[in-house]
Parts: C-alpha cells; sequence; structure tokens
C-alpha cells in the first residue's frame, strides 16, 4: 500500500515539471507559571506547531506537527496533527486528509481554525490548537452556472485534547452533497448531509436562496431540517446606500445542536472586541433559541463612523429567557494624530443571572513623532444581579515604536462575586511584540491574566487565567 | 521501500524555491457572483488585503488602502480585499463595504480557503503579488503610518 503510495507520488512529480515551493510556518510557545487557581505546582510548558507546505503548480501537499511538553507525561504528546493532499483548478479541485468546510452558514456544518488561538481544557490541563476539521476527503466541480461538491469526513471533537487516540476524538462519519445553481445574481443551493454514528444515522437536508431585491436591498433565507424534531430558519435582508449599510438578520432553532455539536447555526449577537463586552457575549443555545440582530453603520463626511447594535434573543430554559442589547460606538479622527472611539452598551442577560448590565469606554490613539504611537484604553462595566451589584473594569497603556516593536501594560478590576472568592481582584500584566524580520516576530506577556469566555473569528471558548511569564515565537519562511 | 522514500524525498527538494505563486483561486462577491482572480489581477502588481469586520486594525487599515487604490490603478496596481469573516458576521460584509465605500473590490471567503492557501496566519495580512502570481512582500498587522510602508512597497515593486 505505502509503495503505491510512493509510486502515485513519484508520477505526480515526474508530471510536474514545475517550480516547486516549500514553506514553513511555525508557532512556539513557553510559558513559566501557572493559573492562579491552581497552587499545586509551578507548570512550566512548552508548545510548538509546524506547518510544512509544499507546492507544484495546482498540487499542494501539507504536513502539520503538534507537540506539548509539560513536567507531567500525561499531558504531553507529539503527533502529526493534519496531512492535506490538495489540487486546484478552476472547474475542478479535490482534497484529500484534514479538510475544512461550513454548509448552509454554518447550519449542517461547521469547521474552522482559529489562527493563532490555543485551546487549554482545564479538566486535562493539555494545550492544543484551537479547531475542528473533517478527516476525509472533499471535492468540487464546477459548471458555468452550477457547482457541485461533495465530502466523505470524519469530524473531530475538538474538546478532547490530541492525548486521546483519534477513533475516541472522531466518532461520527458525515457525508455530504451540495449542488448550487448560480442565475444573474440569485443563487439557490441544495444540500444534504447524513451523520453516522454507532447508535444510528441521521439524514438532514437545507434549501437556500440569495440574491438581490433591488440594486440596494440583498437578501438571505435558509430552511435546514431532518424533516421531523430538528429544524432552523435563517434569513437576512441587507439595506445598502452610499455612506450607510443595514443589516437585519432573523433566527428560529429548534433541537439544532446536531452530532457531536459539529454544526454552529449563526449567532446573530454582536461579536465585540471590547474587553468587557467579549468575555459576555452571549452564546446561542441552538436548542432553542430565537430573535434577530438589526446593524447599521454610518459613515459622515469628515470619516468618522456610528455603529448601532441591537439583538434580541429568546431561549426556552425552564422558562422563557429573553437576552436584550443595544449597542453604540463611534469613531473619530478628532484632530491630526488623534484618534478617538466610545462605546456604549445596554444588555439584559438572564441566563447570565443579569437583570442589568451598563457598559462603555474609550480608546485613544495618538500618533507621535518618527512614527511611534500612544493607546490610552479605559472601559467600565456595572451589572446587577441577584447576589450584587457589581463591576468590571479595564485600564490599558500601549506604545508602539513604527512597526518593529509595541509593548503594553494592561490592568482588569472586578468584584464579581460569582467569579472570584475575594472583595475584589486586580490582575495586572504587559508585554510586548518584537518584530525581527519580515519572517519572524517574538511576543512577551509578564504578570497576571484574566481569562474566561472570549470569542474570536465568531467562535466562542473558554481561556483560562495565567500568571507568569509567557515568550512566543513565529515565523513563516 | 527505503529506496523509494529517498528518491521520492530526492525528487520532492530538486526543484524547490522559496517565492510562493498564488494558484488562483474563485470566490464571490459581496453581490453573489463569482470571480476569478485572473480576470481581477493587476496588469503590474496586485495588494491582496486579508480582513475580517470584527478586526480592530483591519478597519483602521481600510480608508488608507482605499485611497493606495484610488492613487495606484492607473499605474497597474490592483487592490483586491478577502474577507474572512464566518457565518457569524458575513452578513455584515456587504453593508460594511458599500457604506465604507471600499474603492476596490472584496471577495467573500468564509472558510479561509485561500488564507489557508496562502501560509496566512493573522487578520489583517497585506500581500503584493507580481505579475507571475508571486508573492514579493509580505505586511502582517497594521498600525498608524504603515501606509507609507505599504506605499514604499508598492514603489520599489512597481520599478
Amino acid at each position: 500500500m505505502k509503495l503505491w503510495i510512493c509510486t502515485a507520488l513519484l508520477f505526480l512529480c515526474a508530471i510536474q515539471n514545475g517550480h516547486a515551493q516549500l514553506r514553513l510556518q511555525q508557532l512556539t510557545e513557553a510559558q513559566f507559571g501557572n493559573i492562579p487557581t491552581d497552587t499545586s505546582s509551578f507548570f512550566p510548558s512548552l508548545y510548538n506547531k509546524t506547518h510544512l507546505h509544499y507546492q507544484i503548480k495546482k498540487i499542494k501537499l501539507t504536513a502539520a506537527f503538534q507537540q506539548f511538553h509539560t513536567p507531567y507525561s500525561s499531558r504531553n504528546y507529539l503527533q502529526l496533527q493534519q496531512v492535506q493532499l490538495d489540487y486546484y483548478s478552476s472547474k475542478f479541485s479535490f482534497q484529500l486528509g484534514h479538510i475544512y468546510q461550513t454548509v448552509a452558514r454554518g447550519i449542517l456544518l461547521r469547521t474552522f481554525e482559529i489562527p493563532g488561538a490555543l485551546f487549554e481544557e482545564l479538566s486535562f490541563r493539555s494545550k492544543q490548537q484551537f479547531y475542528r476539521d473533517l478527516l476525509g476527503g472533499q471535492i468540487r466541480w464546477k459548471l458555468n452556472h452550477l457547482t457541485i461538491k461533495g465530502l466523505y469526513g470524519l469530524p473531530l471533537i475538538n474538546t478532547l485534547p490530541p492525548t486521546f487516540m483519534d477513533k475516541k476524538r472522531r466518532v461520527e462519519k458525515l457525508a455530504y452533497l451540495g449542488i448550487n445553481y448560480q442565475i444573474n445574481k440569485h443563487a439557490a443551493e441544495v444540500n444534504m448531509l447524513s451523520n453516522s454514528s454507532k447508535q444510528n444515522t441521521e439524514w438532514l437536508g437545507a434549501f437556500s436562496i440569495s440574491g438581490p431585491l433591488l440594486p440596494f436591498i440583498q437578501y438571505t433565507g435558509i430552511w435546514s431540517s431532518n424533516g421531523s424534531d430538528k429544524n432552523a430558519f435563517y434569513a437576512n435582508m441587507n439595506i445598502s446606500f452610499p455612506k450607510i449599510g443595514i443589516t437585519i438578520e432573523y433566527k428560529d432553532y429548534r433541537n439544532y445542536v446536531l452530532g457531536s455539536s459539529f454544526n454552529e447555526p449563526p449567532a446573530l449577537v454582536k461579536e465585540h472586541n471590547y474587553r468587557v463586552l467579549n468575555r459576555m457575549t452571549h452564546i446561542p443555545i441552538p436548542q432553542s433559541e430565537k430573535g434577530y440582530q438589526i446593524e447599521a453603520v454610518f459613515l459622515f463626511d469628515d470619516l468618522s463612523i456610528l455603529t448601532l447594535n441591537h439583538a434580541l434573543a429568546i431561549n426556552q430554559i425552564g422558562g422563557k429567557q429573553i437576552y436584550r442589547e443595544y449597542y453604540l460606538e463611534y469613531q473619530k479622527e478628532l484632530r491630526s494624530g488623534l484618534d478617538s472611539k466610545v462605546f456604549i452598551n445596554y444588555a439584559v442577560d438572564p441566563i447570565q443571572l443579569q437583570s442589568l448590565r451598563l457598559s462603555g469606554g474609550i480608546y485613544n490613539t495618538i500618533v507621535l513623532e518618527g512614527g511611534a504611537s500612544l493607546e490610552l484604553n479605559w472601559e467600565y462595566q456595572r451589572f446587577d444581579n441577584d447576589v450584587q451589584t457589581g463591576f468590571n473594569q479595564y485600564y490599558g497603556l500601549g506604545f508602539s515604536s513604527g512597526n518593529q516593536f509595541s509593548s503594553f501594560l494592561s490592568v482588569e478590576a472586578s468584584n464579581d462575586q460569582l467569579l472570584i472568592d475575594q472583595p475584589y481582584k486586580l490582575w495586572i500584566g504587559g508585554g510586548g511584540k518584537f518584530k525581527v524580520s519580515s519572517n519572524h516576530s517574538i511576543t512577551f506577556f509578564a504578570g497576571e491574566r484574566r481569562g474566561g469566555p472570549a470569542c474570536t473569528a465568531g467562535i466562542c471558548y473558554n481561556v483560562l487565567d495565567f500568571k507568569g511569564f509567557e515568550i512566543r515565537w513565529n515565523s513563516t519562511i | 521501500m527505503a529506496r523509494y522514500c529517498v528518491l521520492l524525498v530526492f525528487l520532492l527538494l530538486s526543484n524547490v524555491g522559496f517565492n510562493q505563486t498564488l494558484r488562483g483561486f474563485t470566490l464571490p462577491n459581496i453581490n453573489n457572483i463569482n470571480i476569478n482572480f485572473n480576470d481581477i489581477k493587476g496588469k503590474k502588481l496586485t495588494v491582496v488585503d486579508f480582513w475580517a469586520t470584527w478586526c480592530k486594525p483591519c478597519m483602521k487599515a481600510i480608508p488608507k488602502l482605499s485611497h493606495l487604490s484610488s492613487k495606484y490603478r492607473s499605474k497597474g496596481v490592483q487592490f483586491i480585499g478577502i474577507n474572512g469573516d464566518g457565518p457569524r458576521n458575513m452578513a455584515k460584509v456587504g453593508p460594511l463595504t458599500r457604506a465604507l465605500q471600499i474603492d476596490y473590490l472584496v471577495l467573500l471567503d468564509p472558510d479561509l480557503t485561500i488564507f489557508q492557501d496562502l501560509n496566512v496566519s493573522t487578520f489583517p495580512t497585506l500581500l503584493i503579488l507580481n505579475e507571475n502570481n508571486e508573492i514579493i512582500w509580505r505586511h502582517e498587522g497594521f498600525l498608524e503610518g504603515d501606509e507609507r510602508l505599504i506605499e514604499e512597497a508598492i514603489l520599489n515593486n512597481l520599478q
């Protein structure tokens, strides 16, 4: 078998009389410290991920290795994380190995890789890259107006670390066929997906249409179901004029957690960058969630930007729970070399037991002489729950010396009695980034970093607190 | 078997170069129309900006890139924005693109296919490609004043 694979690869090399390319990407992170709540011992760790890409014309081979080392052997591993053979042409493409695919905006299937994000689960304490892929293969065949996609693969359960065998991390088999037909600017898509596990096989379907209603109005509608108890509906309408953009989205998800949770329907709640808001992002509960989101962006003549957002989500968890959020952000260049951004947010969040949550903040960037810049940031959040009226606060100070070096100091404070076991807690930390060359950069952190829920690139996960020293080396060669 | 493997490694490495080339791609634009890279690339240079709606430095960079795009379009430089928003935010890309009056074409890549194909690891990343689709300049992140570095790179590679 291996001989056949080698022969096939030799044949591929022989017919590709082109200039090959070899690329390497690596990320190394060393930590000396521990999570503040774990007083058992000092916990140094070393994580590395290395990607090798070899490309000849339209064929690309990728191999990714991942390793993690600590004083505890049960947490350590060295694995060949991903292998992929990929062929691309504008009419036809295929991928074999570890693949990514999103179907029906994530309602049927959502795989992802969050660049640079590392994930460590509290119970396993074994660090890994935060991703979810499929092990299998997929093809795409494109005719004039028709695109046909097929896929077979085993989705990864990414909450289990690589110290688990692959057969425990990939327990389901997915088969998918999708047909997309485009006419003028409209598209219709039919998707069928089957999910087989040891217990049963389930069939799911999704139908979507999208296109323009008027030159300034666009729509999308997606219906998905297993034909009985699982149903999902998503729709959005975009209205845009020069300097004004409005997005209206609606969701209705009923019993729509598929298999080991390999799908992720659109959340329809704003993903905030601000620390106090990002940590409180509403996570959709697709077992029972409906609601809407409206967002409007205005660009003014002085190039200042106003963003307004309102989201509402209704969950049936021990009764009707209604999450509401109103958000305003305004950014403006106050004078040459001074950029400012302010935000305010009002939310009612029964799932986090908060009857009221008010947040606000201001971010300033001051450009100094010689290309350097200074950042002064502040955020404040007040919340009411059954236990207390509490607060979260963040102060940030940053300095950048051109593109080569940047540094920051951050101070966070909270008296949230549901999270901390003392009247008041401070997290103080600082760090920097040094760009050694166009291929290498070093980032470092020292102090204490607050963890908790975090949302990046549309995916939410839990980050552990950290206290100690951390250094990261990133390379692309 | 061992001889096969040695021969394979030798053959794979015998013609290796380190300048990465884009294999081409077809992605939908914000109006749902599939666009082929070869139909839109610049005559001399193509500047590809990978961005996302949730990325603060990306938002800071876009007005500056729009300005550079209009300044250098007539000189054979084509800017292309590749948006990497996933299902959570992709509905907002069209209205935001029009509201911000982005001067160049924006394409949607929710599965980050091109992002991974070009070994991009962070938002924003800006690549400059020559007429042979070779990546000749790469820039990660965006800080105040970086637009001058980008313009300098365009000018250096236009000569």
